[in-house]
């Protein structure tokens, strides 16, 4: 008689195994994902083949530990940093299993046309061998001027997270040997494709076409084709860029998550499900780039709108329920002060309104447990004063329900620095939708000690400003929906 | 003759001590469990006072720990509590705030604000970061304010400042001006924490829970009125914070019982609270400085502790796999378990007490009940994948197994190898000897004595 499949005590292991990490993911040794939790799109893709790398160059045993953050080698942006351990091995009937864990530092925006300018670049790299640290190797790396501070701390708590796993899930797997079986996971990946054929069979097929500009050089095209086997998300057309670059798993996560949205349900996230999904992105546009192309911008802002031109294309195709646009991405400054300190922000914009809700003021659509920064503690730690932050009135297009409210904040500097930026969203401000009015874009204007005052008229750009100077910088609007009345 | 009477309420249980002083040590002579969606608090203490005969003369000490307003705050907090806040900071706090849903959502949506926004009011004052004064308040705006607050029978008035732990100068003269006013102002006592919003938080949170807190505090004066007086009825808050009242500390009245166990548990250990309404694991000698709210952080110095995903309350259904489980999610005691035969979804509990019935709740089950969770049972059971053709007591059983199971991989992912775990509370015995007995390389220790552990952990301040 087979053993029935006990997918609960499955969901259960992986979720367990995955609690407390922001970001993490549970492979196997033949390339399955078995489940992600996830902060952003780009993790949705990349925790699998961040694994899949440190397992080709590496044969990994228990105790070993492979630290990564190359972004053509499974990682993302270059401030955050994936480790790769296995969890369970040689296991009699089972399958060898890998953690793959990911945290980040605060990140900096570098207008760039090559990736090692964004900051360290780390290949694949043994940083625990057969439980010995690599010191040497560590020591190394967090005296590189790019690396980022704080960083042996951080490696360490999470090499101890990653140990203290590796003995619970002995224990459990060793009293559970038959649930946890080869053949049991298959059966899981299985049942989790049916699950998510389930949820997507309540919807006719459907077939979407968008083109986005979103620079001078950058078009993203999608042909979105939904029927009840699979989904395909064809981008050919879409241009290479030099300033914007992601890799296809980035690209396939951000499809991935606009489904999920789409769906509003935790959907299964493993190669079960991921099965569903066809992603075509030709080689060298800017969703499938190679270095040295720089990526923070390419993990963040293409991410997004990538995915909400997908979740924008469902919702017009599969669906009767419609709603306004977005507020593009975020607004993204950084300022380098000349003691080399680099300030970061990033300003999210408003979310479109129904056909029964208002949009959703200043939040992060596509971000998980990203909040926003104390103003006493930036204060304390950087020679600036904030002098106004929230919500910013009137930004959201007007309609019966009024589009979410961008977000504002004026900075005065105390020191002379250099002020970066990115507003994707200067050019574009987010439609409403059956007569109701689009949101404000967003944008940054600019004080000189002496009261001039100066709206930047580029998407991406950066400026020296001295001391005293102040700026203000507004995220966009959502769209609003319906008529005034 | 019982001198000393302790008080221990969560949001559906309350249980009720009397100690008496015999030789060098006070013991517990009478004890009694309010399940308190069937008997009110007030008259679980008559009974237990009556029954025990204690003297109506006034002399009988009160020492209360509860939690039971963790019970509202599952509810928009509070109404017309006002708040004065560093101008071109108001809606500050509101953007902070993360959104409800833990995965992407077509429609995010934050959790309902804390206070009403329209009673926020930007006050021009600043403080820097090294505390120097830029802008101080203006006590004409003060005026206007106030009037406006009058005129809308606000009472209630928070005052939240940047930087005011760096320099409380605005904050003191604002505090000053609305108390003279005959406001009932709160203001942020510890001058400690950097993130003003998590600052700010505490303080509204104690201005909305404070109306609740003085029903409560009446109800038990009123009900030991012929037993004890007002000075001889104590709060504890914390183990630094043991009195009659302190508004600008009701939040940290939340982890009361926390601390109480953690105070009263064996040093160097891990202490497993299976406490009636809920399971925590506690570090007997760590704190942390905030408390992660439904609306975010909150600056509260509470025992370091995770509480178990799985939970007495937690609901029993069908998963999208068509199997039987124990799901996160929580059902409220109020209307409770099945058994007690007034809910309709089954949770956790009412299998535990099929399973291994804990004779302190025999008196709450009801035949009524009993005869629902089956038939309940039965529906769900023929819609199961794994559960068809079991009977209610193999449910059970698998049940309780698998609580225990989830227990003892919430013990690995949290503790270390070597770390001893001190098992307490009302559910210990029973589960407690089944995780040893299943997980022998958990380092585990009963406390066999083990009733409920807050009401427990109070004897040291009898």
């Amino acid at each position: 008689m087979t053993q029935q499949t006990d997918y609960k005590s499955w969901k259960k292991f992986l979720a367990d195994l995955l609690t407390d990490f922001d970001s993490a993911a549970v492979v196997t040794h033949d390339g399955d994902t078995l489940e992600i939790k996830y902060e952003n799109l780009a993790d949705i893709g990349t925790l699998g083949a961040a694994a899949q790398t440190a397992i080709k160059y590496f044969p990994l045993n228990i105790g070993d530990i492979v630290l990564l953050n190359d972004p053509y080698g499974g990682g993302t942006t270059l401030s955050m940093m994936t480790l790769v351990a296995p969890i369970l091995k040689n296991q009699k009937n089972g399958t060898d299993l890998y953690i793959v864990t990911r945290f980040g530092f605060r990140p900096r925006l570098v207008i760039t046309e090559n990736l090692n300018e964004e900051g360290l670049r780390i290949p694949p790299t043994p940083i625990m061998v057969a439980g010995q640290l690599q010191q040497p190797i560590l020591d190394a790396i967090s005296s590189h001027p790019d690396c980022p501070a704080g960083f042996l701390d951080k490696i360490n708590s999470h090499i101890k997270a990653i140990q203290n796993r590796v003995y619970a899930y002995k224990q459990i797997s060793e009293r559970r040997p038959q649930t946890f079986s080869h053949t049991s996971m298959k059966n899981y990946l299985k049942e989790s494709r049916n699950i998510l054929e389930r949820y997507l069979g309540e919807y006719a097929a459907g077939d979407y076409r968008i083109e986005i500009k979103i620079d001078v050089q950058t078009t993203l095209r999608l042909h979105l084709q939904f029927t009840h086997d699979h989904i395909e998300f064809d981008f050919s057309g879409t241009t290479p860029s030099k300033q914007i670059g992601l890799t296809d798993a980035a690209a396939f996560g951000a499809c991935v998550g606009a489904v999920m949205a789409f769906l509003q349900k935790p959907l299964p996230l493993n190669s079960g499900a991921f099965s569903f999904f066809h992603v075509t992105t030709p080689l060298g546009c800017f969703l499938n780039a190679k270095y040295p192309t720089p990526t923070f911008r390419g993990m963040n802002e293409g991410a997004q709108i990538v995915a909400t031109a997908t979740l924008d294309g469902l919702l017009k195709t599969l669906t009767p329920k419609k709603m306004a646009s977005h507020s593009l991405t975020p607004a993204y400054i950084s300022l380098q002060f000349s003691n080399q300190q680099k300030f970061f922000d990033a300003l999210p914009g408003g979310t479109g309104a129904t056909s029964e809700n208002e949009g959703s003021d200043a939040l992060f659509f596509w971000v998980r447990n990203r909040l926003q920064n104390s103003v006493q503690e930036i204060e304390a730690r950087f020679p600036l004063q904030i002098l106004q932050a929230g919500t910013r009135m009137n930004s959201g297009g007007k309609g019966t329900f009024r589009g979410g409210h961008g977000l504002t904040k004026e900075y005065l500097l105390t020191e002379d620095a250099e002020l970066s930026w990115s507003l994707p969203g200067k050019n574009h401000s987010a439609s409403g939708f059956d007569g109701g009015f689009a949101g404000a874009v967003s944008e940054i204007i600019i004080f000189s000690p002496q009261g001039k005052q100066e709206a930047v008229s580029q998407t991406v750009g950066k400026m020296k400003l001295t001391k005293n100077s102040r700026f203000i910088v507004s995220s966009g609007g959502g769209g609003g929906f319906g008529k005034m009345s | 003759m019982p001198t000393c009477l302790c008080i221990s309420v969560g949001p559906s249980f309350a249980e009720l001590g009397l100690w008496s002083e015999k030789s060098s040590r006070p013991a517990l002579s009478h004890s009694k469990t309010v399940y308190l969606p069937n008997q009110s608090l007030a008259a679980g203490l008559k009974d237990l006072l009556e029954s025990a005969s204690v003297p109506k003369d006034g002399q009988l000490k009160v020492l209360i720990s509860s939690h039971h307003l963790t019970k509202i705050l599952d509810s928009r907090l509070g109404g017309s509590v006002a708040q004065l806040i560093t101008k071109g900071f108001e809606t500050w706090h509101w953007v902070r705030q993360k959104p409800q849903q833990e995965y992407f959502d077509w429609l995010p949506s934050r959790s309902s604000p804390l206070a009403t926004k329209d009673l926020i009011f930007g006050i021009n004052e600043r403080i820097n970061h090294a505390g120097l004064l830029q802008t101080p308040v203006n006590e004409s705006e003060l005026e206007e304010i106030a009037n406006k607050l009058n005129s809308q029978d606000i009472k209630k008035v928070c005052v939240n400042f940047l930087f005011s732990h760096k320099n409380d100068q605005n904050e003191q003269k604002t505090v000053r001006f609305f108390k003279e006013k005959g406001f009932e102002v709160f203001y942020p006592e510890i001058k400690s924490g950097t993130d003003e919003v998590m600052v700010w938080r505490r303080n509204v949170i104690n201005a909305c829970l404070m109306g609740s807190f003085i029903d409560f505090k009446n109800t038990i004066t009123q009900g030991l009125q012929d037993w004890s007086t007002e000075e001889k009825i104590q709060f504890f808050f914390s183990p630094e914070n043991i009195g009659s009242f302190y508004p600008n500390s009701i939040v940290d009245s939340l982890f009361a019982q926390l601390s109480l166990v953690q105070k009263s548990a064996p040093p160097k250990t891990l202490i497993l609270n299976l406490d009636t309404e809920i399971w925590h694991l506690i570090k007997s000698n760590s704190q942390w400085t905030q408390w992660q709210s439904p609306w975010g952080a909150v600056q509260s110095l509470k025992p370091e502790e995770l509480k178990l995903k799985i939970q007495p309350s937690s609901e029993v259904t069908s998963n999208e796999f068509g199997e039987l489980i124990i799901t996160e999610q929580e059902l409220s005691f109020e209307p409770g378990p099945m058994l007690f035969g007034r809910a309709f979804r089954p949770m956790l509990f009412d299998f535990l007490q099929v399973a291994a019935p804990n004779a302190d709740f025999k008196p709450f089950c009801t035949e009524i009940g009993e005869r629902r969770l089956r038939e309940h049972l039965q529906a769900l059971i023929r819609n199961s994948k794994n559960s068809r053709g079991q009977t209610v007591e193999q449910i059970a059983r698998t049940m309780l197994e698998d609580c225990i199971d989830q227990m003892a991989s919430s013990l690995l992912l949290h503790t270390d190898p070597k770390d001893q775990i001190f098992v307490t509370g009302r559910w210990a015995s029973s589960l407690g000897s089944m995780l040893k007995e299943r997980w022998p390389k958990l380092n585990l220790s009963i406390d066999a004595q083990s009733r409920t552990s807050a009401l427990q952990s109070m004897e040291s301040l009898v």
